[in-house]
């Protein structure tokens, strides 16, 4: 549960804000869902989510989750091999509703981020490491606001774009958490430029779809000027 | 005049501008701006010529209804609104059929299908209050008036609510497709939305249902029986796993090439042996499990063979370690 006084905070990238925006925008007529990828600092309360994975655009069901995770941690592994980075762990979930005016995530959002965090704590009991991947965090995409920030009609400032939610005394993910995004201009030109110049985020099942030799784009390949 | 050979690229090149019409038409196509372009040189810019290259009034009312809904595709609402009033005043008052239609031919004013396109053109307008009042009017002389009762649906799914300041309710939504899908129900794509407002709701076994009506339209497509299997993966259990498993192979069956298709045989397969294993039931067939297990060893190898082909050597990798922690604990 969520003690007031110990609420997490969250940081995200500009390339991680710059996806999630893309990838709604790429697909405009329905609900989006991806993984975050980071690293928690507990003393701080403070996550900092600095890659996020792009998984599908229509509600996910639990063999597409439970796919989706496996190759997302086996490409951690692969990356913490290759690096010698142990820190990088998922997070967290983000998703965007389907129509314009919904504010809040869906139930489907919720169940996934549940089994996040009972699959963390699974781990987190099993492991004899002393870090923990603690409660994932849940980001919701302000699909009116983006709007606004895709026209340029008013000056939109990046993390009003997105909400953070953590668990609450109900256990459900309804706890707004404060959010920043670092470099927030060029987190707003990132996303204006992959707007304009009509970029589209491969997801998971865009991946599938067109075939192995297709992308699956990250937030780690997208770079900010 | 349209013959059988010519495509659309032909009918263009001569110039057939009320072929063009006929062939967007019969083929269902959806070509907008080349319905607005075809039509304005065969009706003029203000779509008021009434006796250029058109023999009856039947084809007129026809192309007007067809640049109309053209015209409010691409958000130009002054020509919608020009093509009804040209509509509203080719009505003579002549007898009233079936089809809404005058005795030579044209567009009768109240009639039904004047008053769907009316409706399609205050939607367009974002008048969805009106557009209701009138769908609610057609209902009230004709409630099985399957155009009507769609629109309603379509209006009541994305609008905002005004005491909630969100969306519509969802039990709203769902009794309006509901009311649809009981006069229509072999609309296999109004099954399909109500099983995907059903997975939006998590709502896996209204889903299912929804889902299996659309197989029983659509026996051989091939991604809603993985769709479906991926819907009884996710309700669980020993019974819906095997589901899942057989709608699963049922996709592969028909496309073997579906990599999605691929790994949900991988999952659904494996977490049978899961459920099976830790199921409290005695009887279960050591048959099924077998079966189980040559399915994850099939579905491996079908993945391992679609990502050879993979330029991306990291890619290969993640997948390689993927289906290792599936296989490596087969017994």
């Amino acid at each position: 549960m969520v003690d007031k006084g110990n609420k997490d905070s969250v940081i995200i990238s500009p390339e991680v804000f710059a996806l999630m925006a893309a990838h709604a925008a790429s697909h405009p007529t329905t609900a989006i869902h991806g993984v975050l990828i980071g690293n928690r600092n507990s003393s701080t309360n403070k996550v900092d989510v600095t890659d996020a994975f792009p998984i599908c655009h229509e509600n996910p069901t639990k063999p597409l989750v439970e796919t989706a995770l496996a190759l997302v941690q086996s490409n951690l592994e692969g990356q913490q091999q290759q690096n010698n980075d142990k820190k990088s762990c998922i997070v967290g979930w983000y998703t965007a509703p389907e129509l314009l005016y919904e504010k809040k995530p869906g139930p489907v959002a919720l169940r996934i981020v549940a089994g996040l965090a009972a699959a963390s704590s699974e781990d987190n009991d099993s492991s004899s490491s002393s870090s923990s991947s603690g409660e994932p965090v849940l980001l919701v995409l302000n699909n009116e606001v983006m709007v606004n920030l895709l026209a340029e009609q008013e000056k939109v400032v990046a993390s009003k774009v997105v909400q953070a939610y953590g668990k609450d005394f109900g256990l459900q993910w309804m706890e707004p958490l404060d959010l920043t995004v670092s470099n927030e201009s060029g987190a707003v030109k990132a996303v204006s430029a992959i707007f304009n110049e009509k970029v589209n985020v491969n997801d998971l099942v865009d991946h599938w779809d067109e075939g192995a030799s297709s992308e699956w784009t990250s937030a780690s390949r997208i770079s900010i000027c | 005049m349209m013959g059988p050979g010519d495509d659309l690229d032909s009918l263009s090149k001569n110039n057939d501008h009320l072929g063009v019409l006929r062939y967007i038409r019969a083929h269902e196509l959806r070509e907008s701006e080349k319905v607005i372009q075809h039509g304005q040189a065969l009706l003029g810019e203000q779509v008021k010529n009434s006796k250029f290259g058109l023999r009856d009034e039947a084809a007129r009312s026809a192309a007007l209804e067809q640049i109309c809904l053209a015209a409010i595709d691409i958000d130009n609402h002054l020509l919608a609104e020009r093509c009804l009033e040209e509509l509203k005043q080719t009505s003579t008052g002549g007898a009233i059929s079936g089809g809404g239609k005058n005795k030579d031919g044209s567009l009768v004013k109240d009639s039904d299908r004047y008053r769907r396109l009316l409706g399609r053109c205050l939607e367009a307008a974002n008048d969805y209050e009106g557009a209701l009042l009138l769908y609610e009017k057609m209902l009230k002389e004709n409630p099985s008036n399957l155009i009507a009762l769609q629109r309603k649906y379509c209006i009541l799914r994305q609008q905002k609510s005004e005491t909630t300041g969100g969306v519509t309710p969802m039990n709203v939504v769902l009794e309006a497709l509901n009311e649809y899908l009981g006069q229509q129900l072999s609309d296999v794509s109004g099954w399909y939305e109500m099983s995907q407002l059903r997975l939006s709701l998590a709502d896996f076994k209204g889903a299912a249902y929804a889902l299996e009506q659309v197989i029983l339209g659509s026996p051989l497509d091939a991604d809603i029986h993985r769709e479906l299997g991926e819907v009884y993966a996710t309700i669980g259990g020993v019974e819906y796993s095997t589901y899942a498993r057989k709608h699963m192979a049922q996709a592969l069956e028909l496309d073997p090439t579906n990599i999605r298709a691929q790994f949900g045989l991988l999952c659904v397969a494996n977490q049978y042996l899961d459920e099976s294993k830790s199921s409290s039931k005695k009887n279960i067939d050591e048959h099924e499990r077998l079966v189980a297990k040559e399915l994850v060893k099939y579905g491996a190898d079908s993945v391992s063979k679609s990502y050879k082909g993979s330029k991306d050597p990291k890619m290969i990798a993640t997948v390689k370690r993927v289906i290792d922690d599936y296989t490596e604990n087969l017994e």
